[in-house]
This record gives C-alpha cells, sequence and structure tokens, in this order.
C-alpha cells in the first residue's frame, strides 16, 4: 500500500532537501577558505588546499625557500583568523538560535541577557583604566576581563530569576536593564580616556578577526565544540517549547531548569568567542533566521545548519574586508552588517512574498 | 487508571482560584468540566497535569502523589492539550505531531512514530495538511493538530482545555463523538474543559461543575445539567428537554417573546 508509506517518505524527503541545504552550505564554506587563504599569496585557490594538507602532513621546506614564505604566512597569517572566524561564526549562530528559541522571541541573540556589554565593560576596564579581574598573565589582561565580565549579567540575571516569576519577555527585560547599567559605565570610563585608549576600545566593541593568532584558538575551539554538542543534544527540548512552556511541561520538559541549563551554555561559549574577537553583532541574530527561511524552524536541522551558515558569513565577510582594503582595515563587524542586512531583506522579500517570516 | 484530588487548593498571592476541591476520577469514561469564565477550570487541569503546583492538597495519578512522578514519566500516563498554542517558530503539522512522541521517543524509533502521526492525522481528517507549517492553518485546523498531539502521546489519562472551541458544529460533534469512543475502546480518561453545555451533556458520562473556585455539583449529565444549577452557576435562566436520556439546554432571555412560535409571521 503506498498510501501507508505516504508520510513516512514526504518527511524523509524534506529532511533530505535541509541536509543539502547543509551540505551545500559546508561546500560553500570549504570554497571561501581556500579563496581566503590563497588571496594576498599570487596562489590559486586549489595551491592553498595543497599548502594546508601538505602543512597538516608535516612537510618541512628549506628554511626562507618561496614555499616556505608561502606556507608560513598562510599556516601564520591567515590560517588563526579563518580558524577564528569559522569557530566565533559557528558558537554566535548556535548561540543565537538556542536563545531565540529558550525565549521564543526571534529577535533575541547571543547578548540578549547583556552579554555584550558585560564583555566590553571588562575589556574597556582594563583597555583604559588597566584593570585587571583576575591575575593570568599580563598579555590575556584584556581577553580575561571580557570572559569575566562576560559571565557577569548572565550570573545576575540567573539569581533575579530564581526569586520571580521568570518569563522569557522578564529574562529578556533584565538582560536590557543589566545592559543599559554595563553600557553606561563603559561611556563613563570613555569619556575620561585618551584619544589612543579610545580607539582600541571603540575598535574592540565592533568585534574584528584582525591580529589573531593560533594562542586564540584552544579555548574557543574547545568550548565551542564542547557547548554546540550540548545545544544538538538540547534541540530536540527546544522543540518542545515552540508549543508553549505548559505543553513543553506536560510532554516532560523541566522548562525553568532547561532554559537556565541553556542560559548558562550560551554566556560561557559567548563570552569565550567575544573575549578574543570583541562585540561580533548581527551573525548571531540572522544566521539563524536566514537558515530558518530555507529550512524551516525544526531546531534539530536549524542549530547544525545555521552554524555553517554563521561561520560562512562571518569568514565570507573577513575575506571581503581584506580584499577591499589591506592596509586600513576595516572591522568583520561593519562589513557583516552592511552586507548581510541587505541579503537577509532580499531573502525576505524572495522567500515570504506576501506572508510573514514566522 | 486513577486521577484523585484531596482538598486541592490553588491561590495566586491572595487570590483564592481554588479551594477544598475533591475529585475522584476512576476508569476509561469522558468527563467534561464545565462552569463560567475564571472559575478555576483551567488551573483544575494545569494542577492535574504537574504544570502547576497546588498551594494546598494533593493530586494522585493512579495512587502515587504527583510530586513523586518525574515530568517525563507522567508525561506517559498524562497528556495535556491546551486551547492556545504559540506559532514563534512553527514547526510542520507532522513536526508538531511528532513531538506529542518525545516520552516514548528513543533511537531508531522514527518510522513507527510517523506511522502513528499518519494514523491520527487521517482519524481527525487533517491528513492532507501534514507537510504544512503550523503558522498558515486555521484556528480550527491549529486545533485539531494539538489534540492530534495529545493523542499520539498515549497517554493514559488526556487533559483538553476547550478542545472545541474554535471548531463548526459540525467538527464539534465529529471531535466530541470521537474523543468519547477513543475512551472507552482505547481504555483511557479523557478530561476536557468545555463551554458547550449541550455538547458536554451529549457526550460526557460525567460533568463536573465548577463554581467559585469549588465543586458545585457532579455527577451524570442528567445529574448536574438542570436549570435550578445552571440558573445558580450561570446566572442564566434556561429550560432543559431529554433527549435520548440526556439533558438538552434551551437558553432564555427576559427580552424574548411570551410566545414560543418562532417560525413565520
Amino acid at each position: 500500500m503506498p498510501d501507508e508509506t505516504g508520510l513516512v517518505e514526504a518527511y524523509r524527503h524534506s529532511l533530505f532537501l535541509k541536509v543539502v541545504f547543509i551540505i551545500s552550505c559546508f561546500a560553500a564554506l570549504m570554497l571561501v577558505i581556500g579563496y581566503s587563504l590563497a588571496v594576498g599569496q599570487g596562489i590559486t585557490v586549489s595551491e592553498s588546499y595543497e599548502i594546508m594538507m601538505k602543512h597538516l602532513a608535516g612537510e618541512a621546506y628549506p628554511l626562507r625557500s618561496e614555499m616556505w614564505w608561502k606556507d608560513y604566512f598562510i599556516w601564520n597569517n591567515v590560517m588563526p583568523r579563518v580558524a577564528v572566524g569559522i569557530i566565533g561564526g559557528c558558537g554566535l549562530a548556535a548561540c543565537g538560535a538556542v536563545m531565540q528559541s529558550i525565549m521564543s522571541n526571534p529577535l533575541a541573540d547571543p547578548y540578549t541577557t547583556g552579554i555584550s556589554s558585560g564583555a566590553c565593560f571588562g575589556a574597556v576596564a582594563s583597555l583604559i583604566a588597566g584593570v585587571s579581574f583576575a591575575s593570568l598573565g599580563s598579555g590575556y589582561t584584556t581577553v580575561t576581563n571580557a570572559f569575566i565580565g562576560a559571565l557577569v549579567p548572565t550570573m545576575i540575571v540567573i539569581l533575579i530569576s530564581r526569586r520571580i516569576n521568570a518569563t522569557p519577555a522578564t529574562l529578556i527585560l533584565i538582560g536590557v536593564a543589566i545592559s543599559y547599567f554595563f553600557n553606561a559605565a563603559v561611556t563613563l570610563m570613555m569619556v575620561t580616556a585618551t584619544a589612543e585608549d579610545l580607539q582600541a576600545a571603540y575598535l574592540w566593541q565592533v568585534g574584528t578577526l584582525t591580529g589573531m593568532t593560533w594562542s586564540s584558538v584552544p579555548l574557543m575551539l574547545v568550548i565551542t565544540a564542547a557547548g554546540s554538542a550540548v545545544a544538538m543534544f538540547f534541540s530536540k527540548n527546544m522543540n518542545l517549547l515552540t508549543m508553549g512552556e505548559n505543553s513543553a511541561k506536560s510532554m516532560g520538559l523541566d522548562v525553568e531548569q532547561f532554559r537556565m541549563l541553556c542560559l548558562i551554555m550560551v554566556a560561557v561559549m559567548t563570552a569565550a568567542i567575544v573575549s578574543f574577537t570583541g562585540i561580533l553583532g548581527f551573525v548571531g541574530l540572522i544566521s539563524p533566521h536566514i537558515t530558518r527561511l530555507v529550512i524551516g524552524s525544526d531546531n534539530r536541522v536549524v542549530i547544525p545548519a545555521s552554524m555553517i551558515v554563521g561561520a560562512l558569513m562571518l569568514v565570507s565577510c573577513d575575506l571581503i574586508s581584506r580584499l577591499v582594503s589591506n592596509i586600513t582595515d576595516i572591522p568583520v563587524g561593519v562589513v557583516l552588517s552592511l552586507l548581510c542586512s541587505p541579503i537577509f531583506l532580499l531573502m525576505v522579500t524572495g522567500l515570504k512574498r506576501g506572508r510573514g517570516v514566522y | 487508571m486513577e486521577m484523585k484530588a484531596v482538598d486541592l487548593g490553588f491561590r495566586y498571592y491572595e487570590n483564592t482560584i481554588l479551594s477544598d476541591v475533591n475529585v475522584d476520577l476512576e476508569g476509561n469514561k469522558m468527563v467534561s468540566i464545565i462552569g463560567p469564565n475564571g472559575v478555576g477550570k483551567t488551573t483544575l487541569i494545569h494542577c492535574f497535569s504537574k504544570i502547576l503546583k497546588p498551594t494546598d492538597g494533593r493530586v494522585y495519578v493512579n495512587g502515587k502523589d504527583i510530586e513523586d512522578y518525574k515530568l517525563k514519566e507522567l508525561a506517559k500516563i498524562i497528556a495535556y492539550v491546551p486551547c492556545t498554542s504559540l506559532d514563534t517558530f512553527p514547526l510542520t503539522v507532522t513536526d508538531t505531531v511528532l513531538l506529542g512522541r518525545n516520552p516514548h521517543s528513543k533511537w531508531g524509533s522514527l518510522n513507527r512514530d510517523l506511522e502513528k502521526v499518519q494514523e491520527t492525522l487521517r482519524l481527525l481528517g487533517i491528513e492532507d495538511l501534514a507537510m504544512r507549517p503550523f503558522n498558515e492553518l486555521s484556528a480550527g485546523q491549529r486545533q485539531k493538530v494539538v489534540l492530534a498531539r495529545g493523542l499520539v502521546q498515549e497517554s493514559q489519562i488526556l487533559l483538553l482545555d476547550e478542545p472545541t472551541a474554535n471548531l463548526d458544529i459540525k467538527h464539534q460533534m465529529g471531535v466530541t463523538r470521537l474523543l468519547r469512543d477513543y475512551s472507552h475502546k482505547q481504555g483511557i480518561m479523557v478530561i476536557m474543559i468545555s463551554h458547550d453545555l449541550n455538547i458536554a451533556a451529549k457526550y460526557s458520562d460525567e460533568v463536573i461543575m465548577l463554581y467559585g473556585g469549588n465543586i458545585f455539583a457532579k455527577g451524570s449529565p442528567m445529574d448536574t445539567i438542570n436549570p435550578e444549577n445552571i440558573e445558580a452557576v450561570y446566572g442564566v435562566r434556561s429550560k432543559t428537554v431529554i433527549n435520548n436520556g440526556r439533558p438538552h439546554v434551551i437558553i432564555e432571555d427576559d427580552d424574548d417573546p411570551k410566545t414560543n412560535i418562532c417560525a413565520g409571521a
């Protein structure tokens, strides 16, 4: 009876299309990575893959030969920022998707509970006032300060929410209040700063991948990988939340506890990323939306797919910022917003003609 | 299966919603909870499903205190279907209904679960909606989808908050009849909140009439749905006619004409 299997087949087919989308985005990401490595070296994309592969295979070149320089440049100059771009894009997109789900709010992003303002406060305190929250080696004051600062707002949100009936709207409002507080503190520090400090503090707030080294990668990578795995494991529970809190509870999910777990996860992941890159906005907000526009709202695919879309967006925009100007660095955050807003608007009008986004 | 409430009370701060509610329901039957707006019907079934924690008294499910159940464990025994649903991030109808399988799901159960979903969608006559996004459905269609989600949960007790509020008269009858037959044949207890006295009277085995946070009357439709109770609880004058052994309510208003001849003039 063909009719009996009709739904199973239709469902499998829709799942297949979603997988195709993920694979295409992954292929595009690989292409952009190859191009990123090749730019500025006068080599082709395939050569850049070759150099990468050979490096990973442990091939050594004669010191200061032409190939040695190419390998050195790619491996030490470009690859770290590409790697940070991939990890950051993946992590922020996953956090955005999680935050939107647990808040049932399309406007939520990784910074909704005030993480960005806390991180800014930490970073600016180190850049301008020279204050260090923890003594973990002098070279990393800004990073450790930002990391610790990023965790504070979520801790406050969680502490407050234990005492009240913490609906998503309440949590968001608490986050907004905390943001305003820390932003004001940041402004206060900035008005007293010298022009040089001011520029450093300002650039940190826009977010950039310039000057990333391999030392930035391990912590970010470990936390993002672990967090993303947890997010994917949680994705089914996020689907339960699409039906509303009461329904989710009646289907076996302890909603409050789940929400707190997710908030902690998002805070740690986002802190690990922004403490190295600065506040990369937009990618966490928009890549889950772009993903849902194409493949629907099933979190089991939305989370991995937005991660790849996020990485693709961030690495592409970093590439574009390098292509446009090699001397004066345009922060990747600026390119992100300038390019991805129109793309998103085009997608909305193209794919959702006559309908709402959700 | 057994659902029992002992001296159940619920307060929001100073507002007492429910007090001293005692319910003892057993066996596969269809129970309707009726009563005016704001009387605590939804609060009562939220206490039954552990969505709310009662401020007084206890709820027992199959002889065990509901507080001693884990939510996931309870989800296999009790399913709850709300009267409204969110649609911020809409899933397809199939994915929405599939959520109801969550308490039972394990690796590799997708095909079996999908067959259950299809079966249930067919039962409710909405198979053609299977791959549509939830937010593009009408209110009545949504209600059926959420009901399907409750049915595939395959619980022993099914709690429904106004499951037919957005349906036309034919579908109201269809869905309520389906629920009654389902409870008798599958051996489950269906507890539903209803605002339609005639639908409740026609299909229920038992009626619980709430008033002022208390149980005003309970028993068979014949024992509970009568002009005296309706006047006391709703403040509405009516008369009932007996049709097939069940009461049928005809409402009356003060400015009704004295004659009962309606057709023609």
